[in-house]
């Protein structure tokens, strides 16, 4: 088989190969030309033998490029043949190509509105496929930088039983993953961590990283391009180490080529450098496994398996990331990890229902965004075969402007072949200025829309213009040169020479039917306009809809900060709550500010869940095991964000001090595992292991209040169960400082930063927001999905439009004689004004039809994006029709103006 | 046309390639594939010459009077593999030499400069 493949493969290859030899002029093909092919193709083979089919592929490009080079440079060279001699030889289809292209060049820049608009309507076209396929190549088509990328997979835990969809692992089920599998050849863990950077010279500066298990690179495929990764020890017992990421060490060490061995100062403890890793995107261990681009500051440092919050197993912190043996599929590891799965719920070590999630690398980053910017690419593309229809539609009106002289010239001895050739010329010659002047939309649109891609798309370090997307753009502009004339070409090779001359004969006029193909295409143009009109329209009111949804809190006037407070500095909890009540302090202090609070968590985020005990009743459903969303805030939280207490008390300083703990749980909370009743009084006990510190949390608490929902998990999501324990009795070192104000208190980061810098001039202060950016945050890529389609309707309704206006034009002129007579024999102006206007309806009625159906087929694919929105809305619909319908008449009634304005004498005037 | 007449300093200095043609053809007689595969192997780096640029540079040196073409001594009867062998003529071997001979001064001036790596002693 693989020497049929091979030898078609060659006799392919040289067949192209004879097609660029024919740029040597004739008299020396005819001389050489034989042992020219020849010697290419004993070249070609023996690199397909040698070095197979790649190489094969490359030898033949070189090839190619080489006879075009020297062909064309060798026609320079020699002096042209004489003209009796030229015509003599049969075969100079390359002169005729040149003289074609100069020919078409004239015609085109004869008419240079017809070209104008030509170009211009494939730049919009082409423009806007290229800006999404940039996109699209960055995100989904670029190669990971890891080796055998495949065969990385990524574990994490679900809970269908309960509706939850993944979430991180805890250490019990990594390690018996680790014990108990034999598909994976390495499986290594990454949790989410944080650091201040601090040194005498620089602002101190806070820094994502992941805290990982040895073998994590080794596992990804990536080798450290300075020093070396972990060993195994020390992941046991605290290891004072850290890997840099590329970036960080450029950017803050000034890409000290020494900084191997140096120590660094990282929340106030010396840690030593072993190793910088390549300028690669790199993955972060977080509440899910993200891919930050290569400019990312990021650290690595070991996971200390001794230390408690590990060795309790019960946390759900671990990434887990897997490369699978050679031999085993990702079907053997799903089912090896079932069954862990199965024996840590039956051990019960892991609660009712958990199950262990096996997904591809490559998904898990992708996967989500995949589907989202796969219909955006099928929206450019629908809008690009518009940009074509409209393109075909203004050469067949232009043919048939032409039809005199394409006669003439047939008459004269032109073959059909030479009439296509030049037809073919034109449209490519429109399509490369297309093309050029839709990369330059493209460089300009995938900038504007890298600045507003919402911020959980992965890999858009990627996205750019590249070798890639060049090619995409020469691809798609030829494809859509030959779309466009593709009809054209169709009339040429159909029609009878002699007709031409015939038709244009004086008195002769173009009914409706004789304009079929042009008016097919107005339909589909119409048609389409349709479908992607309907869809903006959806995506509009779903956003509408998710705008409206009240998350549970009042954003206005909120400002988060993050703080993170190194443990060793803060080697006691003292020193926490005393910076606490300083920094609230302070910021209470600031004028405008009505109330501060504490939180480890902002109120659209959600990092942990915990398995609950309810003390004093019996769970609704003894099979299952009750968890929550487990959120540690301080007094004045509520008010701060301006959740409502329905029920009992909020948090308050009395709280602090207290031996007695206390928590708010959710409406959610209470409907789930209460039915509904009053918790109030009622106590609840879970483990939360120790912190930072070292401090057992308190087992036991009593729940003193109920909360509203909030929707903790985006606006999509109905509330989860959730309680709240007051902070002071369980300190983090990682909180967000919330801040309400009027408003009108100016610089609001600068002066919480001020205020942080006092308490502690080693304190970075990040990601100072406000809550309503929070809330936009949430809602971006719906904002990005809406706009976009609706810049694709509008260009679609504006093409649509004018494919319209064209045709009608056109038919306006050509009926020009027959409408001279109706007038001059006593038609009313409304009776013709009504003829183009009704025409016009008839078209855009047919087109809108036709787009409803396929609209409401293709409306089912953007259910996923839907939002308490119907695919067949029909506030939509009606919008939709009456769009069209206004836009159809208003590019009918110019043409009818000027149908009903015909002078009868100019209009029978003799030619 | 009394074109070994000519002084063959006139066509010096000679492009890379051409003067790679000339080395090889100065071992002896070979149809173009074969000099594009003894170039592609030839000591000192050895480059891809494309067939198309090949016989471009072939009808020059041909033109010059550098090269001509040679009957074979065995010529085969299958068409696809009958083709053109070409031998260097005597004005192309002094060609080649007056080449070789400024590239050999080229080199000893590279020398002096220290240029050539491990070539003190020569």
């Amino acid at each position: 088989m693989g020497v049929y493949l091979r030898r078609w493969l060659l006799g392919a290859i040289c067949a192209g190969y004879e097609v660029f030899l024919r740029s040597f002029p004739k008299a020396f093909r005819d001389q050489v030309g034989e042992d020219i092919s020849l010697a290419f193709k004993q070249g070609c083979g023996s690199a397909l033998e040698g070095a197979g089919f790649i190489a094969a592929i490359a030898y033949a490009w070189r090839g190619y490029k080489d006879a075009l080079k020297e062909g064309f440079a060798e026609r320079r060279a020699s002096p042209p043949a004489p003209y009796a001699d030229r015509a003599k030889t049969r075969n100079h289809t390359v002169d005729n190509l040149f003289l074609d292209l100069r020919f078409s060049l004239r015609a085109l820049r004869k008419r240079p509105v017809f070209s104008g608009i030509a170009i211009f309507v494939l730049a919009l076209g082409i423009g806007s496929a290229t800006a999404i396929f940039s996109v699209v190549n960055g995100v989904l088509l670029k190669p990971f930088p890891y080796p055998d990328v495949d065969r990385l997979v990524v574990l994490w835990n679900s809970n269908p039983e309960r509706g939850q969809d993944e979430y991180r692992m805890a250490a019990r089920g990594f390690f018996e993953l680790q014990r108990s599998t034999s598909a994976f050849s390495g499986m290594a863990v990454a949790a989410g961590a944080t650091a201040n950077l601090t040194s005498p010279d620089l602002p101190p500066s806070r820094v994502n990283g992941s805290l990982i298990s040895a073998d994590f690179f080794q596992v990804l495929g990536v080798q450290p391009v300075m020093g070396r990764s972990f060993r195994p020890e020390e992941n046991l017992g605290e290891h004072r180490v850290v890997l840099l990421s590329h970036s960080l060490w450029a950017d803050r060490f000034g890409g000290d080529p020494e900084i191997i061995g140096k120590r660094i100062e990282m929340d106030g403890i010396q840690v030593e450098v072993v190793g910088v890793m390549p300028r690669v995107s790199l993955p972060m261990g977080g509440s899910s496994l993200s891919l930050p681009g290569p400019d990312v500051h990021l650290f690595w440092r070991p996971l200390d398996y001794d230390q408690a919050w590990i060795s309790q197993f019960a946390a759900h912190v671990m990434a887990v990331v897997a490369r699978l043996e050679p031999e085993a599929g990702i079907f053997q590891a799903r089912q090896q990890a079932a069954s862990v799965a199965l024996s840590l719920v039956s051990g019960d070590q892991a609660p009712e229902g958990e199950e262990i999630l096996v997904r591809p690398l490559k998904e898990q980053i992708v996967g989500d965004i995949r589907r989202n910017l796969l219909v955006l690419f099928a929206a450019v593309g629908l809008l690009l075969v518009l940009a074509c229809g409209n393109v075909a539609n203004l050469l067949l009106t232009r043919a048939k402007d032409r039809e005199r002289e394409l006669a003439v010239r047939a008459a004269l001895g032109a073959g059909r072949p030479r009439l296509v050739t030049q037809n073919l010329m034109e449209t490519l010659i429109l399509g490369s200025f297309g093309g050029l002047l839709g990369l330059a939309l493209a460089r300009w649109g995938s900038s504007y829309l890298v600045g507003n891609l919402p911020e959980n798309l992965p890999r858009q370090s990627e996205i750019g213009v590249d070798g890639s997307v060049l090619l995409f753009t020469v691809g798609i502009s030829i494809g859509a040169s030959l779309l466009a004339m593709l009809v054209p070409t169709v009339r040429i090779v159909g029609r009878e020479a002699v007709g031409g001359l015939k038709e244009s004969g004086r008195g002769a006029t173009s009914g409706i039917g004789k304009n079929r193909t042009n008016r097919a295409i107005v339909v589909g143009q119409v048609a389409l306009a349709t479908v992607l009109l309907f869809a903006a329209g959806l995506l509009f009111r779903s956003l509408q809809t998710l705008s409206r949804v009240d998350p549970g809190f009042r954003s206005e006037g909120v400002t988060i900060a993050q703080l993170m407070l190194p443990e060793m500095k803060y080697g006691e909890v003292g020193q926490v709550m005393s910076f606490y009540d300083q920094l609230r302090e302070r910021v209470e202090a600031l004028p405008g500010v009505s109330d501060v609070a504490f939180a480890m968590d902002h109120p659209l985020q959600t990092t942990w869940w915990n398995g609950i005990r309810l003390l004093d009743r019996a769970p609704p459903d003894p099979e299952e095991s009750p968890i929550a969303i487990f959120r540690p805030v301080s007094d004045r939280y509520f008010e701060t964000v301006g959740i409502p207490v329905s029920e009992g008390r909020s948090f308050d300083s009395g709280d602090r001090f207290s031996d007695h703990p206390v928590m708010l749980v959710n409406q959610a909370l209470v409907q789930r595992y209460f039915n509904g009743e009053s918790p109030l009084g009622e106590r609840i006990g879970f483990t939360v292991g120790r912190n930072i510190w070292g401090e057992e949390a308190p087992t036991t608490f009593e729940i003193v209040g109920v909360i509203e929902n909030v929707r903790f998990n985006g606006l999509r999501m109905p509330s989860e169960p959730a309680f709240h324990i007051p902070m002071h009795q369980f300190p983090y070192g990682a909180v967000k400082l919330l801040v309400r104000g009027s408003g009108t208190i100016g610089d609001i980061p600068g002066l919480i930063q001020d205020q942080v810098w006092a308490v502690d001039p080693d304190l970075p202060v990040t990601n100072i927001r406000t809550l309503d950016q929070v809330l936009a945050e949430v809602m971006a890529q719906d904002r990005f999905n809406v706009l976009l389609l609706q810049y694709f309707a509008l260009v679609a309704l504006t093409l649509a439009a004018a494919g319209i206006y064209g045709i009608l034009n056109y038919v306006v002129s050509q009926r020009k004689p027959e409408i001279g007579v109706r007038v001059a024999l006593g038609a009313q102006t409304s009776s013709v004004l009504g003829s183009v206007v009704v025409d016009a309806l008839r078209l855009g009625g047919l087109g809108l039809g036709i787009g409803l159906v396929a609209g409401l087929g293709v409306s089912r694919f953007l259910e996923v994006l839907l939002f308490e929105v119907p695919p067949h809305d029909l506030l939509v619909i009606s919008g939709v029709c009456s769009v069209l319908g206004l836009v159809t008449l208003g590019s009918g009634v110019v043409p009818a103006l000027r149908a009903a304005r015909t002078d009868p004498m100019d209009a029978l005037r003799p030619e | 046309m009394g074109k070994s007449d000519r002084d063959p300093r006139e066509l010096i200095p000679l492009k890379p390639d051409v003067f790679l043609i000339l080395s090889i053809l100065a071992r002896g007689v070979r149809h173009g594939y074969g000099i594009m595969q003894a170039a592609h192997t030839w000591p000192g780096g050895g480059m891809e010459i494309q067939a198309g640029a090949l016989y471009r540079r072939l009808k020059w040196m041909m033109a010059e009077g550098l090269i001509q073409e040679v009957r074979p001594v065995n010529r085969s009867e299958d068409p696809s593999e009958r083709k053109r062998d070409y031998g260097l003529t005597p004005f192309g071997r002094l060609v080649a030499r007056e080449e070789a001979k400024r590239m050999a001064g080229l080199l000893a001036a590279a020398r002096d400069a220290e240029l050539v790596p491990g070539a003190e002693g020569a």
